[in-house]
């Protein structure tokens, strides 16, 4: 295939899932909710900035599973695989070849600190589900990091322009304790739906709880509705 | 399969050393948990009654509370 048909293909796919997702994306809590929780000045989404039980942090805290795996990023890869037509492995090259954008957002960790205002410089997730092109039986992700660890994650929430494989934070390549080389984020919901040392993507036709959603907290998430256990 | 809460409340904290730091911490469970920690978790915040300090984290429960708010 062509480097014209390839992007051809990746456009394509890119409308298929915007046709499929959009409406589901827009009626998601972290953006439609006409009396969302919390305090402050409202943020990009309408959601106050402060969600209901969080403090701000003045510094950036490093929560993990006790476990810090050390990836170069010459042996660095990412598999997205499962519910979907075109599964891939990228390595660090490809993953730099992919757009990349800049966006500054909000972090909020269930255990009750957010922070604000974080620069950071990735890859869209959008543009991943674009490259593998999801069943359209997909409705969520697991997320699989390179310390074992896994989240669980619906496309419509996944699919948000400020989710981002993060390799960037504050400027600097994303340190080790962070999850660097990458990660995940997902701003609109807490921080633990985006896994540190992201492995593995696995496209699923239903959902399924990871390390903590099988410890009881929520599958979904949502910090403006102080939704945190299941 | 262990159960794991948020802390709530920092009950004491002993000098830190290596980067750790012995701490009883209120659980939101309502249990205590005991144990030394990294002291990066012990994290400075600004709260509407003032700045103050957190432990940050998830934490065994002794009892397996299911994570519920206390």
């Amino acid at each position: 295939m062509s480097e014209d048909d390839k992007e051809a293909r990746i456009v394509a796919a890119r409308l298929r899932l915007k046709a499929r997702f959009e409406a589901k994306t827009a009626a998601t809590p972290g953006v439609s909710d006409d009396a969302p929780m919390g305090s402050g000045p409202s943020n990009r989404h309408g959601m106050p900035q402060l969600p209901p039980g969080q403090v701000v942090a003045k510094g950036w805290p490093v929560l993990d599973l006790g476990r810090k795996p050390v990836i170069d990023t010459a042996d660095w890869t990412l598999t997205i695989d499962g519910a979907c037509a075109r599964p891939t492995t990228l390595d660090w090259e490809a993953l730099m070849a992919l757009p990349q954008v800049d966006d500054t957002s909000d972090f909020h960790c269930v255990t009750t600190w957010s922070k604000f205002d974080i620069p950071w410089r990735g890859v869209r997730f959008a543009e991943l589900m674009a490259l593998v092109e999801p069943d359209d039986a997909a409705t969520h992700v697991m997320c699989h990091g390179y310390d074992g660890y896994t989240t669980n994650v619906p496309l419509a929430e996944a699919l948000k322009p400020d989710v981002l494989i993060a390799h960037t934070a504050l400027g600097e390549p994303l340190a080790i304790e962070h999850g660097g080389p990458a990660r995940m984020i997902t701003p609109q919901l807490y921080a633990w739906k985006g896994s540190k040392w992201i492995s593995r993507i696995e496209l699923m036709t239903e959902d399924r709880p990871g390390f903590w959603e099988v410890r009881g907290y929520s599958m979904s998430a949502h910090p403006w509705r102080n939704d945190r256990y299941s | 399969m262990r159960t794991a809460h948020a802390a709530t409340e920092i009950l004491d904290a002993g000098p830190v050393r290596d980067g750790k730091v012995p701490v009883r911490l209120r659980l939101a469970c309502g249990c205590v948990f005991e144990g030394t920690i990294a002291a990066d978790r012990l994290l400075e915040v600004v709260t509407d009654a003032g700045d103050g300090v957190r432990a940050v984290g998830k934490y065994p429960c002794p009892v397996n509370h299911a994570p519920r708010p206390a």
